[in-house]
């Protein structure tokens, strides 16, 4: 997995911004004949991810292709060249950022996806302590864990990790089946890649945690970001 | 009566032989003599003797048979209980706990059915000391007992409103609180030896007794009883003890809410057991009940898919409190979840089929109109989390196997909302606007009766299909987008239109025909009367038209009739309107 990691990196690092050349006319793109798919997925090949974003252009081309029109991609694919907002001219924190994009359209086209791409990742993690790097949990896989939930103004709204070290040994980690859609998405999604031992600080921003609605009995406000520090104990 | 030498010597004889010689006749003498005393009112004698230094070698080996007419004599509440009480306070301290318990279960069983609480409210502290001082079978006696006590308290109704819980007139408030102040010092007792990771398989048998009684007690009396976290009752605060057992005994919540279902084990499936645990998430989620100490991390839909086996365990029952629970935890679970969220693929799991079903059957058949009120706001809530795919599916299968005017009106009402939505811009769908609307539009336009169809009793949902039609019509433009669709469309207008005139005709004739018979019947029957008043003979007979024999008061019959006529006019003049529409659209150029 890392290896297929660097892999992506290294190749939009090196990719020149002026490798790019414009091949198609406007009246070329405007004739009934010339596909939208077509456009999308040059934009999509050669474009930096804050453009993508910017112009709404993530995510699985057939999605893109219903909600974008032909008008929209032709000024789209003008404004690439013009702005030159091409692949590998943005710091490397962003590339992280499209790797992580990439991983997660390719795992949505393994399974028959109910949930459309809809974009960047909505969360973020910062690794605190590095796991074994070799045990991670498969999508379906038991995943045990210690975890401490905070909102954005530091209240603790949920802990499963018991006061004292002694009472550890005698209680059990929160464990269940990642991946499934049984906790919240940002959960799902990041545990997928935590490694056994791996202690991490997940940002969620409230689409993929508990929304609009919030989780009110739970002291979770509507539209709440949540900040877990998670650590994985157990891997199936 | 027996005379006091007498009485000595047989003290005597008992006091020479050893335990092992004793004999089943010895035992019950003892019974007898001590039951002797009480009946004369000679409990202070009987006291004394018990407490004689001498006399302990019989006490702890035979005293135990005195447990039951020491208790039935607290119980009678006649004079002298205090020296019951020491009696049997002094009993549990001085005899084998086996023996004790083998007399104090016996107890249970025979309880007088008159004196349920008042036994059970005397018996259980004298229980937990003997529990207490019992060494291998402790759990195993634990068990014993709390079954037993719990079999008894079943056979006393559980207060339902505010006015007979605080009453508590039969005792089962007060029962229940004490069976859960006794088991307290078992609870602690666990869970310092958790702490200290000392547990045997004794304990692991004790925790297995302890989670037996919370689910047996989250069945009944809590699924029976009103629960309200406005008003801490009795039977609140015995809700709450259980809540915070079972963490205390190291049974996760979310394990046995969530995760014993998925398991799938024959142990963990039956109703009884889905009851239990029914009660457990309305205690949680609706109540509230220690709901901060559960994981904040699950997410909505999977926590309503979980809820959805409970819900529907609950729905089948036509228990009133049962179905409130069940109404109540269905609306809560629905309400963590954004609207538009479910995916269709979600009405394919047996519960999300099974629910539908049985809210519909409280709607239709349930005599409680708070309880069909309650129901029909849930199931708007359900519709609403649908998305729209699940929503077209979910409305097809409600027009199919429902076959109540009344439920199919409501649903025929929500496809039109739902066309209106999808009218609005960036909402285009092809469920409500394309090629796969005129599936859900065939079932709504639709006659299953033909001709035959009881106008009347499928007026709600005729009405509703045709403002659908109505509103169709008017908004036609983006209907007419999608090719073929349209035309299908109006087929299927023409279709029930024209069967929808033919039935009015033929309900209108008949009751026309009804009403003028009525009305005949009524001008000779004025007739008639005027005549025997006017002469002096007795009417020999009356003649009537060919009419259904019925209840009603020829006033109401009338009513009834003339809204019969009013309500076909009413359909009539609609179809008028809808045909109206259709010319002047056909006038406006694409």
């Amino acid at each position: 997995m890392y290896a297929q990691e660097d892999q992506i990196q290294t190749s939009s690092l090196t990719k020149m911004a002026d490798e790019v050349t414009r091949e198609w006319s406007d009246e070329q793109l405007k004739s009934d004949d010339f596909p939208k798919k077509d456009i999308i997925t040059f934009i999509q090949d050669n474009a930096a991810h804050s453009f993508l974003n910017e112009h709404k252009l993530l995510g699985n081309i057939k999605n893109v292709a219903k909600t974008a029109k032909k008008e929209q991609l032709i000024i789209a694919y003008n404004q690439l060249f013009e702005s030159k907002k091409f692949k590998g001219t943005e710091p490397i924190e962003d590339v992280t950022e499209q790797v992580k994009a990439v991983k997660i359209e390719v795992k949505s086209k393994e399974a028959p996806a109910e949930v459309v791409d809809e974009g960047p990742p909505k969360y973020t993690k910062s690794v605190l302590k590095k796991g074994d790097k070799t045990n991670f949990p498969k999508k379906g896989e038991n995943v045990s864990c210690w975890y401490t939930g905070t909102l954005e103004d530091g209240t603790v709204f949920d802990t499963n990790v018991p006061k004292t070290e002694r009472k550890k040994k005698q209680t059990k980690p929160l464990t269940f089946k990642v991946g499934l859609g049984r906790v919240i998405r940002g959960w799902d999604e990041a545990l997928l890649t935590m490694s056994k031992g791996e202690i991490a600080r997940l940002e969620i921003e409230p689409e993929w945690a508990y929304g609009r609605k919030g989780l009110p009995d739970s002291k979770i406000p509507p539209n709440a970001k949540l900040i877990f520090e998670v650590e994985v104990v157990a891997v199936d | 009566m027996m005379n006091e030498d007498h009485v000595n010597d047989i003290i005597q004889r008992w006091l020479d032989t050893p335990e092992e010689d004793l004999k089943p006749e010895n035992y019950q003498q003892f019974k007898d003599f001590g039951s002797a005393c009480l009946t004369e009112g000679d409990s202070a004698q009987l006291l004394k003797f018990l407490q004689d230094e001498k006399k302990q070698g019989i006490v702890k080996s035979m005293g135990y048979v005195l447990m039951a007419p020491l208790v039935n004599e607290v119980v009678q509440k006649e004079k002298s209980l205090d020296h019951c009480q020491a009696a049997i306070t002094h009993l549990t301290r001085t005899c084998s706990p086996n023996k004790l318990m083998h007399s104090l279960l016996e107890l249970i069983e025979d309880i007088d059915p008159g004196a349920i609480s008042e036994t059970i409210l005397t018996l259980v502290p004298h229980l937990q000391t003997v529990l207490l001082q019992l060494d291998d079978n402790k759990a195993a006696c634990v068990g014993l007992a709390l079954t037993a006590l719990q079999k008894q308290l079943s056979r006393l109704p559980v207060p339902y409103t505010q006015q007979q819980e605080e009453a508590d007139e039969y005792g089962l408030c007060r029962c229940y609180n004490a069976l859960a102040v006794s088991i307290k010092p078992f609870i602690e007792e666990m869970k310092r030896k958790n702490e200290n990771c000392n547990t045997t398989s004794e304990d692991e048998e004790l925790r297995t007794e302890l989670l037996k009684f919370c689910m047996r007690s989250l069945r009944e009396p809590l699924l029976e009883a009103d629960l309200n976290r406005d008003r801490k009752s009795s039977l609140w605060l015995f809700a709450t003890e259980i809540m915070v057992t079972l963490p205390a005994i190291q049974e996760s919540l979310s394990e046995l809410l969530f995760f014993s279902t998925l398991k799938k084990s024959t142990q963990t499936d039956n109703s009884q057991s889905k009851e239990s645990r029914a009660c457990l998430a309305y205690l949680l989620f609706v109540q509230l009940i220690t709901i901060d100490s559960f994981p904040a991390v699950f997410s909505p839909v999977f926590v309503l898919q979980c809820n959805m086996e409970y819900i529907d365990q609950l729905l089948t029952s036509k228990n009133e409190s049962y179905l409130l629970k069940g109404l109540a935890l269905y609306a809560k679970s629905l309400e963590s979840v954004q609207d538009n969220r479910l995916p269709v693929s979600l009405l394919e799991l047996k519960s999300f089929y099974s629910v539908p079903q049985n809210l519909r059957h409280v709607l239709t058949d349930c005599p409680m109109q708070h309880v069909r009120e309650s129901g029909l706001q849930v199931l708007q809530l359900f519709i609403n989390k649908l998305d729209v795919e699940a929503k077209h599916k979910f409305f097809r299968c409600m027009l199919k196997t429902s076959n109540h005017a009344g439920v199919e009106s409501y649903i025929v009402k929500n496809t039109r909302n739902q066309v209106e939505f999808s009218m609005k811009p960036g909402n285009a769908n092809e469920w409500f606007l394309g090629e796969e609307f005129l599936s859900l539009l065939g079932l709504v336009l639709y006659l299953p009766q033909g001709a035959e169809t009881d106008l009347l009793n499928s007026m709600d949902r005729i009405m509703e299909s045709l403002n659908l039609l109505r509103y169709i019509l008017i908004r036609d433009r983006e209907l007419r987008r999608t090719t073929g669709v349209w035309e299908e469309l109006c087929r299927l207008k023409d279709e029930y239109l024209k069967m929808l005139r033919v039935c009015i005709s033929i309900s209108r004739g008949y009751y026309s025909a009804e009403l003028k018979a009525l009305r005949e019947d009524q001008k000779l029957k004025a007739k008639e009367a005027r005549d025997a008043a006017r002469s002096t003979r007795l009417v020999k007979s009356i003649t009537v038209q060919h009419q259904k024999v019925s209840n009603m008061s020829p006033q109401v019959q009338h009513q009834v009739l003339q809204s019969a006529l009013v309500t076909f006019d009413l359909m009539e003049s609609l179809i008028v309107r809808i045909e109206e529409i259709t010319e002047e659209k056909l006038k406006i150029p694409n």
